[in-house]
């Protein structure tokens, strides 16, 4: 046999193929994905987010900034703690089935296998949070009259839940065991909890301004001025970076197969510098970001327009008004205009103010229309004694805040309206803020403005004649006689009383008018 | 050797010093295998837990007065319901007919171990001087976590002994829920006043099935192990 001979036989070596990283981390992602065991509880989620978070945003008026809240506010705790006990036991899971060592022998680092066991609970989480989400939005879309779908929610939701996720997975790849998944959630949940309390008690300092879970907001909360954007940027800080530094952890830790501390600033060390350098790395941005998060949470101040902002990136945003074209109609001789997100009240509105118009139309100092304002731009005293709006210039420029509760009611509409416009023709202001020195320091309080018993009878007998109940008026309560006035002053027919009032309000305001002297 | 010294039977030779009743040991191995002291320790934790809380007042007012506690029991009721995993898997079912006396008792055991740690938790945090104690007392504890590890039970028939956590803490969301809307409904029984009569019956229910089901049945058990 030939050299020749043997070489014309054997084939080429043919070069081995390269193995793609990515690939084979895809594949343990789709079998991480497939397996997870978060579909167990996508059941009890489904009823859950219909008992609460759907079933209360659809209770909120049709507002795309105050329905957008029921997102952090009610949806994001519920995921919370399934969130928490499935990452735990999906950290667990090499633990539980000591199969660490077996695990051990395989060609990927272990980091690699937990970032994919990490990300396929994580997709299941994220997937179900962004489905209730497209649920609640699609819902409210079909009804609201302005505005856009907010996201900041969103993102502020899907990067906490992320953190979360992290979090519990890295404390169960540290402390494995079959009682670790549950108590990682009750943990994480009494974190939540806690946040919020403090959220809503605004205590102060930087975890109430963190915390995505807090108090409901006022009706026209985002409709008259912009909202923060400094508040989710900073929390998308702090929850990222607490993701980052778990995750780091998760490649640094001994305990979870990490490639532990030693070396790991060295370039040259043996065995997984790399990984070493890009943990650490990772460990040192999320604290990084972290603290920056925290500090600039730390200089959260109270909004004019309701809950906080950062005024190192909320300066100058908050103030703008956000331009809108009101929606407006008429009644006879006035006319009422709203907010276009809250077009679907102004026939309720317009009734509602319809016949107190109607009734003091003429009168010195009587509204020609109606205009609805910002709650912030109407002073202390009218919110303080529970009233609705104040005549400017002939304009009464009220808030829908006080009348519009959540679940809207209108006879509460046409109550709350006609009294506040009477009360402020025939009396005046509902009150003043007052300041007074006490043993403690300075104390503010409010003084009703409860006019003089002839204004009292009058603004009685008008509402009486209109088919409302009384102005409810502080300890004291009137003198019968002025109940006995007002009955009286109502039996006269609408033109004597229309007659008496024109030429006689100036005098009823001034108080010159006695009880006696009222027809 | 006659016949009559064959028909005695020799006497037992007497038990070393120290010799545990096999009996006891084998309760012993029973009870390391669902890992119970690990469970007591982490219902002494839900004690311990509670006492702080009242202690720094985290939850002295308002909804937190009910909700934290709330949440404690319902963890203790997961605690006490991972426990019903057997690391045998189907074959132990074949063991005999002692299996479902140690389910039913080991259940019993650690469901009055966690109502008497809480109890005792909230007893050492309770000061009446500084109105510092659990806001409805330590009946709702009684009941809400004999109503949550009903349901944990249940939940162990479906998804197993080490998944069966989901059951009382998802249970235990709802009845947040019910807190907070003032709903009456008495499945929602932890939401509801101390004395309330349909909700002591719907948690009593919810645990006699849960129990019942889970001595007859037990817990769920896959080719996996879990």
């Amino acid at each position: 046999m030939s050299t020749a001979l043997v070489s014309e036989s054997a084939p080429a070596p043919t070069a081995a193929p390269r193995p793609r990283p990515w690939l084979l981390a895809a594949r343990i992602l789709r079998m991480e994905i497939r397996h997870s065991a978060f579909v167990w509880c996508l059941p009890l989620l489904v009823v859950l987010f219909i008992f609460d978070p759907y079933r209360t945003a659809t209770s909120y008026p049709a507002l795309w900034p105050l329905r957008s809240t029921v997102v952090l506010n009610k949806f994001w705790p519920d995921m919370v703690i399934f969130s928490a006990g499935f990452a735990a036991w999906a950290g667990t899971r090499e633990g539980r089935r000591n199969t660490s060592d077996l695990l051990g022998t395989t060609a990927r680092p272990a980091w690699t296998r937990q970032l994919c066991s990490l990300a396929g609970t994580t997709f299941w989480v994220v997937g179900a949070f962004l489905a209730g989400v497209v649920a609640i939005y699609v819902q409210t879309s079909q009804q609201v009259t302005w505005g856009t779908p907010p996201m900041s929610p969103v993102i502020v939701g899907a990067v906490g839940l992320i953190m979360v996720c992290a979090v519990a997975f890295t404390l169960g790849a540290l402390f494995p065991g079959r009682f670790t998944a549950p108590i990682v959630a009750v943990a994480l949940m009494l974190v939540t909890l806690a946040a919020f309390r403090q959220a809503v008690g605004s205590t102060g300092g930087p975890i109430p301004v963190l915390s995505p879970d807090g108090s409901v907001p006022d009706n026209d909360y985002g409709l008259f001025h912009h909202t923060t954007i400094g508040v989710p940027i900073v929390q998308v800080m702090v929850f990222g970076g607490i993701t980052l530094a778990a995750i780091g952890l998760l490649g640094l830790s001994p305990r979870t197969g990490g490639t532990g501390w030693r070396g790991a600033l060295s370039a040259i060390a043996a065995g997984g510098a790399r990984l070493r350098t890009a943990a650490l790395a990772l460990c040192a941005v999320g604290v990084a970001l972290l603290a920056v998060g925290l500090g600039l949470a730390g200089t959260a101040t109270g909004s004019p327009a309701g809950g906080y902002e950062i005024p190192s990136i909320d300066s100058g945003i908050i103030s703008k008004s956000i331009p809108y074209t009101p929606v407006c109609s008429s009644a006879g001789s006035f006319q009422v205009c709203l907010h276009p997100a809250l077009r679907s009240y102004l026939t309720q509105v317009t009734s509602a103010m319809s016949p107190a118009f109607t009734e003091l139309a003429g009168l010195p100092g009587a509204p020609v229309r109606a205009s609805e304002v910002a709650q912030t731009a109407l002073p202390r005293a009218v919110l303080a004694g529970n009233g609705d709006g104040l005549i400017t210039n002939g304009v009464y420029e009220f808030t829908l805040n006080n009348s519009v509760a959540l679940q809207p009611d209108p006879s509460l509409l046409q109550d709350s309206f006609q009294q506040d416009i009477v009360h402020a023709v025939i009396v005046g202001s509902v009150g003043e803020i007052i300041t007074s020195s006490q043993a403690g320091g300075a104390a503010t309080g409010f003084q009703p403005n409860t006019g003089t018993l002839a204004q009292q009878a009058v603004e009685g007998g008008l509402l009486e004649a209109l088919g409302l109940q009384p102005y409810q008026y502080p300890n004291p309560t009137p003198p019968s006689g002025v109940a006995a006035a007002a009955a009286k002053f109502a039996a006269l027919p609408a033109a004597t009383q229309h007659a008496w009032l024109i030429a006689n309000l100036a005098a009823l305001k001034a108080g010159t008018i006695t009880l006696a002297q009222v027809p | 050797m006659t016949a009559t010294d064959l028909k005695k039977s020799p006497s037992p030779a007497a038990p070393p010093a120290g010799h545990v009743p096999s009996a006891a040991r084998l309760l012993w191995l029973h009870l390391r295998s669902r890992r119970v002291p690990s469970a007591l320790s982490g219902l002494l934790a839900c004690g311990v837990t509670l006492c702080l809380g009242l202690n720094f007042h985290w939850f002295s007012s308002g909804d937190a007065a009910a909700e934290v506690p709330m949440l404690l029991e319902a963890g203790a009721a997961a605690i006490v319901v991972v426990t019903v995993h057997s690391p045998f898997g189907e074959p132990e079912k074949a063991t005999g007919r002692w299996l479902p006396v140690l389910r039913v008792g080991l259940a019993l055991v650690l469901c009055g171990a966690a109502i008497g740690l809480m109890a005792a938790g909230a007893a050492v945090g309770y000061d009446p001087k500084a109105d510092v104690g659990l806001a409805d007392g330590t009946l709702p504890v009684v009941r809400n976590i004999l109503g949550f590890a009903g349901v944990g039970l249940l939940c162990s028939l479906v998804t197993g002994g080490l998944l069966a956590w989901i059951g009382p803490l998802a249970y235990q969301a709802a009845c947040q829920f019910a807190l907070i809307a003032h709903y009456t409904e008495p499945y929602t029984w932890a939401s509801r006043p101390p004395a309330d009569r349909g909700g002591w019956i719907a948690a009593m229910v919810a645990f006699a099935i849960g129990l019942i089901a889970f001595t007859i049945r037990g817990p769920r058990t896959r080719p996996s192990g879990e």
